[in-house]
């Protein structure tokens, strides 16, 4: 190992290099000028401008005197390469590349207290103190990924399960209602599924599913609007933030009882009311901004919240917020003197075999048994949910309407007439 | 305007540049082929050592070159290294997804600059490394500029539609302002192209001298803008020229210190080039591509210059067939987690197959004017995924 390390001083005024040598001494890091390198061979020292000569006492020569230099670390590479920044007598950077740099570092008295006095990051210290041996790099590396891939995991985690859900609870009591009425728009237009041509026979009947809506609605000043769909291949009934019902026939035509139906209204208006699709639609743009910045993709960001409304649909609820749903249909229903079995009912007995598992209001609604004791607990502390409620519908108005799209085949997506929304 | 009063400290032969724009002009040209500037007296050129007499008004053409010794000079070849290891960078996208998941987003600025960091500082030119000056806390306030302008303008966009919806206006006409919003956009990328260049130039340094882009903003913009939408008008076949225009002006715009860069491919040969490129690597079904890829970067870095040294960067169709079919496997059998490793097999590559090499030295630059920076058009264009990358496709 030789007795000086070989370095570059750069001042910031040109790109010439400056040949130096340095050395450890008692008082710390010197340096002194070094003969020319081999891209000065053919210049003359008159070349080189003004700005770039050194403090006369340390022009080059083997008598040249070492400058002491106050130096702060900036950069040391495992391949060696380092990089000090110094300032005094000599201004700018220092560079070199060395394989023994740190060793040289190492070997040195008091060089690590010296180091570390000149403001030197952790690594350069444990590149000094540690072994330096391939050995211990690949030791080191794999440390370094077990420890980082062990927060990132719990980093998402963390994000996925507590800090996300509040974060949108939040963001989403901060957003206007007219942000859900956006988005509801929005969403409606990217609907796959048309709304059903209603003629004036079948009119009233689905004037009275509106205006149970109503009912359901009005004590909370929500504006409800039913869409009855063409589709009678899905089973399945949902609502979009702004106030929008969606109800497929084929959910109506498996029901048992009008109070199915008007659990499932009450529990899609306790989504509305609780803003749980805005919440998701917050959630869902939270999560793939993160995401997107996480993979180090701004423009995904801006995609990400500039296209939420298309994917709306595929937002599934999480079981707290089914719950939630579940005990606000019970409370709206008994404060409505309705009957609100209706939701037990419906979800203690399949809706049938034929039924595609994606086209089902269950499977969208997943009802395990958690939930199942949660509603009846609900139900029975509810007062005023008795079996004896009222109907809120004639029978000969629900057989009509358990019929309802399935009288003129074809109906699948085929507009019959200029699509009427029932108000 | 006064002009700019350059300092060029050269290699010795007659250049000659717009002490306005930076364009090279010749001797006898009275007026800048670029900026349009006039040059005063009639006179084109003045030599550096009538720099007293260049303190007149208007622009003044300045020698790049003014080494007194530099006829005699003999050329200087730089090697270029790349010492990055795929191990490092996986490491520091780790770090970098954890740490922004756990700051709910935030630390993605810092990320970023990290990351500019490690690929910069890893990247040898003649013997001495590039050093990136630009922070997080810079890029943080940049993405928090273009994060409010971006709501502000989803809310003007959600207002000028429920406005739409309200009157019921008819469909053509809220195309038009669709239309008028994606032109508005569309402009926007040229600005940010050009910021974002000009943001990652003035924060990165070699011998601590600084790099930068000459130029104002919107005199690249207008331009590229026209350029840009004949790119649409013609189904994309504009798309070279506009290349060419967009390297060429950029290129020449930028400054290594005092000393400039030049990009002279004719354009006639470089439109055929990428023409010939496209559409045979169609037919082909992407075999033509490893033969044009070689040849296509040997042609843009044999007519890119730094003073009058020239840049190569050519290797053989086969080690790069070799690199690039061995990375599409590594991305495969990794599932995208090799991604790091792939990242720095190609810059090691490029960097080996690259040099700089003629009379100019990199000695030579002198430290140019400070820029003042704004990093917000670098996020204006990661967010509108213009400029992205590291190369900016010059």
């Amino acid at each position: 190992m030789s007795e000086f390390l070989s370095a570059q001083l750069f001042d910031g005024a040109s790109g010439q290099g400056r040949p130096v040598q340095l050395r450890w001494s008692e008082t710390g890091l010197e340096a002194r000028l070094a003969g020319k390198n081999s891209a000065e061979a053919n210049d003359s020292d008159a070349e080189i401008p003004q700005a770039l000569a050194l403090p006369s006492s340390s022009r080059s020569g083997n008598d040249t005197p070492w400058t002491s230099l106050a130096w702060s670390a900036e950069e040391l590479h495992s391949d060696g390469y380092f990089r000090v920044a110094v300032d005094g007598d000599w201004q700018g950077l220092l560079e070199g590349q060395s394989r023994e740099f740190s060793a040289w570092l190492r070997q040195r008295p008091h060089s690590q207290a010296i180091v570390a006095a000149a403001g030197a990051r952790k690594g350069w210290l444990a590149r000094l103190s540690g072994e330096t041996g391939p050995e211990a790099a690949r030791r080191r590396f794999a440390l370094h990924i077990a420890v980082w891939v062990i927060l990132l995991v719990l980093a998402a985690a963390v994000l996925y399960r507590f800090a996300l859900p509040s974060l949108s609870r939040d963001v989403t009591d901060k957003l206007p209602r007219s942000a859900d009425r956006l988005f509801g728009e929005q969403a409606m237009r990217h609907l796959p599924w048309d709304t059903l041509a209603v003629d004036s026979a079948s009119a009233p009947d689905i004037r009275s599913i509106q205006a149970l809506l109503d009912s359901l609605g009005r004590p909370l000043a929500l504006p409800l609007r039913l869409h009855v769909m063409a589709d009678t291949q899905v089973v399945n009934a949902f609502a979009l933030p702004g106030g929008h019902v969606l109800l497929f026939p084929a959910l109506m035509r498996r029901m048992r009882s009008p109070a199915e139906l008007a659990g499932v209204l009450a529990h899609e208006t306790g989504h509305e009311a609780l803003r749980h699709g805005m919440r998701r639609v917050v959630r869902s743009s939270l999560l793939g901004v993160i995401t997107a910045f996480a993979l180090g993709d701004i423009s995904g960001a801006g995609a990400v919240l500039l296209d939420r409304t298309g994917q709306i649909m595929q937002l599934a609820y999480g079981r707290e917020e089914e719950s939630e749903a579940d005990a606000f249909a019970v409370k709206a229903l008994s404060r409505l003197n309705l009957d609100c079995r209706g939701l037990d009912s419906l979800f203690a007995k399949p809706l049938g075999p034929q039924v595609p598992a994606w086209a089902a209001f269950l499977s969208t609604h997943p009802a395990d048994e958690q939930r199942l004791k949660t509603l009846q607990k609900t139900r029975k502390e509810t007062a005023g949910c008795s079996e004896t409620s009222r109907t809120w519908v004639s029978d000969s108005t629900w057989r009509r309407l358990q019929n309802l799209g399935f009288s003129h085949p074809p109906q699948k997506n085929v507009h019959i007439s200029k699509p009427v929304i029932v108000q | 305007m006064a002009g700019k009063k350059h300092a060029y400290l050269g290699d010795g032969s007659e250049i000659w540049s717009c002490g306005d724009c930076g364009n090279r002009v010749d001797a006898a040209d009275s007026k800048c082929g670029q900026c349009g500037a006039t040059f005063p007296g009639g006179q084109a050129a003045r030599p550096m050592q009538t720099a007293a007499a260049s303190q007149s008004n208007g622009p003044v053409a300045v020698p790049i070159a003014s080494h007194p010794s530099s006829a005699a000079r003999p050329d200087t070849t730089y090697r270029f290294a790349f010492h990055g290891t795929g191990g490092d960078l996986f490491l520091l996208y780790l770090k970098n997804a954890a740490l922004t998941l756990l700051t709910l987003g935030i630390y993605s600025a810092w990320a970023k600059a990290a990351l500019y960091r490690y690929f910069f500082t890893r990247i040898e030119a003649g013997g001495t490394r590039l050093r990136f000056h630009g922070t997080g806390n810079e890029i943080f306030r940049g993405i928090a500029l273009i994060g409010g302008l971006s709501i502000l303008f989803m809310i003007f966009k959600g207002v000028a539609e429920a406005l739409f919806a309200y009157f019921k206006v008819p469909i053509w006409a809220s195309g038009l302002f669709s239309f008028g919003v994606f032109l508005g956009i569309l402009f926007l990328v040229q600005l940010a192209i050009f910021g974002a260049l000009r943001y990652r130039l003035g924060r990165t340094s070699l011998r601590e001298i600084r790099f930068r882009l000459t130029g104002l903003p919107m005199d690249f913009a207008k331009p590229a803008f026209k350029h840009a939408l004949l790119v649409g008008l013609t189904l994309g076949f504009w798309f070279p020229v506009f290349q060419h225009w967009k390297t060429q002006t950029l290129v020449g715009q930028m400054r290594y210190g005092s000393l400039p860069f030049r990009f002279d491919a004719p354009r006639r040969e470089y439109v055929l080039l990428a023409y010939k490129g496209f559409f045979l690597s169609l037919l082909t079904l992407g075999v033509y591509w490893f033969f044009f890829y070689p040849r296509w970067i040997a042609f843009k870095r044999g007519h890119t210059w730094l003073g009058q040294s020239r840049f190569r960067c050519e290797f053989k169709v086969g080690e790069f067939a070799v690199l690039t079919l061995t990375n599409a496997l590594l991305v495969l059998c990794t599932f995208g987690w090799g991604a790091a490793w792939v990242l720095t097999r190609h810059t090691r590559f490029i960097a080996d197959h690259f040099s700089l090499s003629g009379p100019t030295r990199m000695e030579d630059a002198m430290q140019g004017e400070a820029q003042t920076l704004g990093s917000s058009s670098l996020a204006l264009a990661d967010s509108l995924d213009a400029g992205a990358g590291i190369d900016f496709g010059l």
